[in-house]
């Protein structure tokens, strides 16, 4: 199953995506699971976990269920454990959009971090059954109860783990508003160029254009995935370049050149390159709400 | 769109300048103009002036605002003036309209120094290259007065875009 994560990882998500841009961003799978920062903060959280998990079964020893209506408590544990699911999948569908990287904001990198956050948490469930029950009892003692029982665990285990690690992503991302927002205000502004040409009107949008400029370099310096981190670096060289132009280059650079068999290819090259980082960053901004 | 009037000589530098291209084929002297601007960037000295080339669409031609704000204009004579397609260029050519410090090179493939000679008559405030060297001997003289490495360049920089600030009511 991971070995089949990894391959879809590498060959990216974005082919079923048709809003989202080609691209050719490399990622580190445990990104998935960590977001660019430390795998520390998650090696924390899973061992918090753990002696939870210890403790929960020293206190509800004997550790097999009876229960006089199975079923019932198969349905109750099935709906409490996609409640958790859903829970872990808005959380995880945070902190991918909060992630800056093209590579992660789209629902199938999203599927794929919640079903990791997963398998993280039943590795611990399992962990726990094996050296609680198997190791004492033998497999005979499990029955079907136990198993839904375990996918609560499972779930729940996710859900505490999942937010946990948001918890600790908080004070390293940007907030979502904050990022879309700034995004939503920089595609806005690069529309100076449709002003009347010469006007106040356009010399002042120009310069909020360059303030967004400055302020999505801010925000994209936060990030710390490998793709985010591309993804900044080209950002921040595009525009120390537009920067260094003066009006008429940059009106060439946003609008592009419009003569049919001759043009500069330098600007020609930073236009295409504006579309292509506009282009990502309006897949950054894409709301799934 | 030029961004703002020069106050003072300090604020010239580094100054990025545009060569303006009106031609219907983007070619002259066997090359493409990208590559003939390309060796007359390679000609300009220092490094505190920064040259583009600028394609302008001729059927925009009528706006002068936009050709103001190139100080060198290179125009394909058989395809923009020979046949009088664009007569709207005659007036900006004018010696009385064209700006000062600008230069106006006009490129003809056909007729050789005669023809650049008679050419020149008709039109008086401009250069006529009638080949690949003549027209980077043109602009390397331009481009080595019109430079913000010295200081007499600056001058001309800053009054050429005062001017044109002053033409576009900047």
């Amino acid at each position: 199953m991971i070995i089949y994560l990894a391959l879809v990882l590498r060959c990216g998500f974005n082919k079923g995506n048709p809003t989202v841009t080609e691209n050719n961003y490399s990622n580190h799978i445990h990104e998935y699971l960590t977001y660019g920062l430390g795998p520390h903060y998650l090696l924390k959280a899973i061992i918090v976990q753990f002696v939870a998990l210890l403790l929960t079964y020293q206190f509800a020893r004997p550790l097999t269920i009876s229960v006089s209506k199975p079923n019932l408590f198969i349905a109750i544990y099935t709906a409490i454990s996609l409640t958790f699911v859903v829970v872990t999948l808005l959380f995880v569908r945070n902190m991918c959009r909060r992630s800056i990287s093209p590579l992660m904001h789209n629902w199938g990198a999203i599927i794929i971090s919640t079903i990791l956050y997963h398998i993280v948490a039943g590795t611990v469930v399992v962990s726990g059954y094996t050296l609680l029950i198997v190791a004492v009892r033998g497999v005979n003692q499990i029955n079907t109860l136990d198993l839904f029982l375990s996918l609560l665990f499972t779930t729940a285990f996710a859900t505490i783990l999942t937010v946990g690690y948001h918890d600790e992503l908080d004070e390293y991302l940007p907030a979502v508003e904050r990022l879309e927002d700034t995004i939503d205000d920089w595609v806005e502004n690069s529309g100076w160029v449709e002003e009347e040409d010469n006007t106040q009107a356009q010399r002042d949008q120009l310069q909020a254009f360059e303030d967004s400029c400055d302020e999505l370099r801010n925000i994209l310096s936060n990030a710390h995935t490998q793709a985010g981190k591309e993804f900044s670096e080209e950002f921040l060289n595009w525009v120390s370049s537009f920067k260094e132009h003066n009006g008429q280059a940059k009106e060439l650079v946003i609008k592009g050149q419009k003569h049919n068999k001759g043009s500069n290819q330098e600007l020609r090259t930073e236009h295409e390159e504006f579309q292509r980082i506009k282009s990502r960053l309006q897949d950054l901004s894409i709301r799934y709400d | 769109m030029i961004e703002e009037r020069y106050d003072s000589l300090d604020v010239v530098s580094p100054h990025e300048q545009y060569l303006l291209v009106l031609s219907e084929s983007g070619s002259c002297f066997g090359s493409d103009f990208s590559d003939l601007a390309c060796e007359i960037k390679e000609r300009i000295n220092g490094d505190e002036l920064t040259v583009q080339e600028y394609f302008h669409p001729l059927e925009d031609v009528t706006n002068s605002s936009r050709l103001l704000q190139n100080s060198v204009w290179l125009i394909h004579w058989e395809e923009c003036l020979q046949g009088e397609d664009y007569p709207c260029l005659d007036s900006f050519l004018d010696p009385s309209m064209f700006p000062n410090y600008a230069e106006a090179i006009i490129c003809t493939e056909d007729g050789g120094y005669e023809k650049a000679k008679e050419i020149e008559r008709e039109y008086k405030r401009t250069s006529v290259a009638y080949s690949r060297d003549t027209l980077f001997a043109y602009a390397k003289v331009h481009f080595s007065d019109f430079n913000p490495t010295h200081t007499s360049g600056k001058e001309r920089v800053k009054s050429w875009n005062n001017e044109i600030c002053e033409r576009l009511g900047i």
